[in-house]
């Protein structure tokens, strides 16, 4: 914990402590005014928001490293806290008929994209062993994180469908991700030889 | 169903970019104050804070929420 000057007053007797929260206010609802109008341009209560992060800022003070100036580090839960809450309240109903399937959600890849008959560069030998991968070491939520993730869906929603948490989510995906990465090198096949072969225009012909 | 041609891309990358040391979005939310004031003041990236700034190239709701910082501090500062 830092002796930093807003942590005093914030800290401190009455009528300081009141005085320092108001003037916190209004820095957090002037940063929050633009950035959240920015990124939704829809009517919000900006003042719940505030009110709502400066509780959360008030609770966190023992957290305060000094890392940063103050301002920023409250700003960032302030953020947090008003983008959260905009996204619960415009959340969209995504339509995720592709994970009513009963194939344990198994990916599978569309290769007529990409694939010519002679397939000289080998790109369905490596389809075929991420499939294997995919099938045999993944679990069934990191298939289905990875799909949301792949589906275009927000890591925050894939958490609220999957009944977890945003950090949680991105786990299971970053370990999907380290086990098809290491599955594929074991397997003889570099990063940089599939990055090329799969690169914009390496279409077989 | 099938993934798309556009879909197989990202999973490729995602896969290319899998690193053992990637932290999460905790870990980020944690250090991403200070980040931002080193791209607020201009300054390069140190090599201790790769991390974050490969975490924010992953995770499209910290990246949302980082911009929305940046963004926000502009205008405190103005």
């Amino acid at each position: 914990m830092t002796q930093d000057p807003w942590i005093e007053r914030l800290r401190s007797e009455e009528p300081d402590r009141s005085d320092a929260i108001e003037e916190l206010r209004v820095i957090l609802e002037r940063g929050l005014s633009r950035s959240l109008n920015v990124r939704y341009g829809v009517p919000f209560q900006i003042e719940d928001i505030v009110q709502d992060s400066l509780l959360r800022i008030m609770n966190a003070l023992d957290s305060f490293e000094g890392r940063s100036q103050f301002v920023t580090w409250a700003m960032t839960i302030a953020t947090r806290v008003g983008i959260s809450a905009l996204r619960r309240k415009y959340r969209k109903e995504v339509s995720l008929d592709v994970l009513d399937t009963d194939d344990n959600l198994r990916m599978e890849f569309q290769d007529k994209h990409r694939l010519g008959p002679s397939d000289i560069l080998g790109q369905r030998e490596v389809i075929q062993k991420l499939n294997d991968l995919i099938d045999q070491e993944l679990t069934a939520r990191q298939r289905v994180a990875m799909r949301f993730l792949l589906e275009g869906i927000a890591v925050d929603e894939a958490a609220h469908r999957m009944q977890s948490n945003r950090n949680a989510v991105y786990k299971l995906v970053h370990d999907a991700r380290m086990k098809l990465r290491h599955g594929l090198e074991r397997e003889g096949f570099t990063i940089e030889h599939i990055q090329t072969i799969f690169a914009e225009g390496a279409t077989c012909p | 169903m099938p993934l798309t041609a556009p879909q197989f891309t990202s999973l490729i990358q995602m896969i290319a970019t899998a690193e053992p040391d990637d932290i999460g979005c905790e870990e980020c939310f944690g250090q991403v104050a200070e980040f931002a004031e080193m791209q607020l003041s201009q300054q390069g990236v140190p090599e201790g804070m790769r991390a974050i700034e490969r975490h924010l190239q992953q995770c499209p709701c910290c990246r949302d929420e980082y911009h929305a910082l940046l963004e926000g501090m502009r205008a405190i500062r103005e």
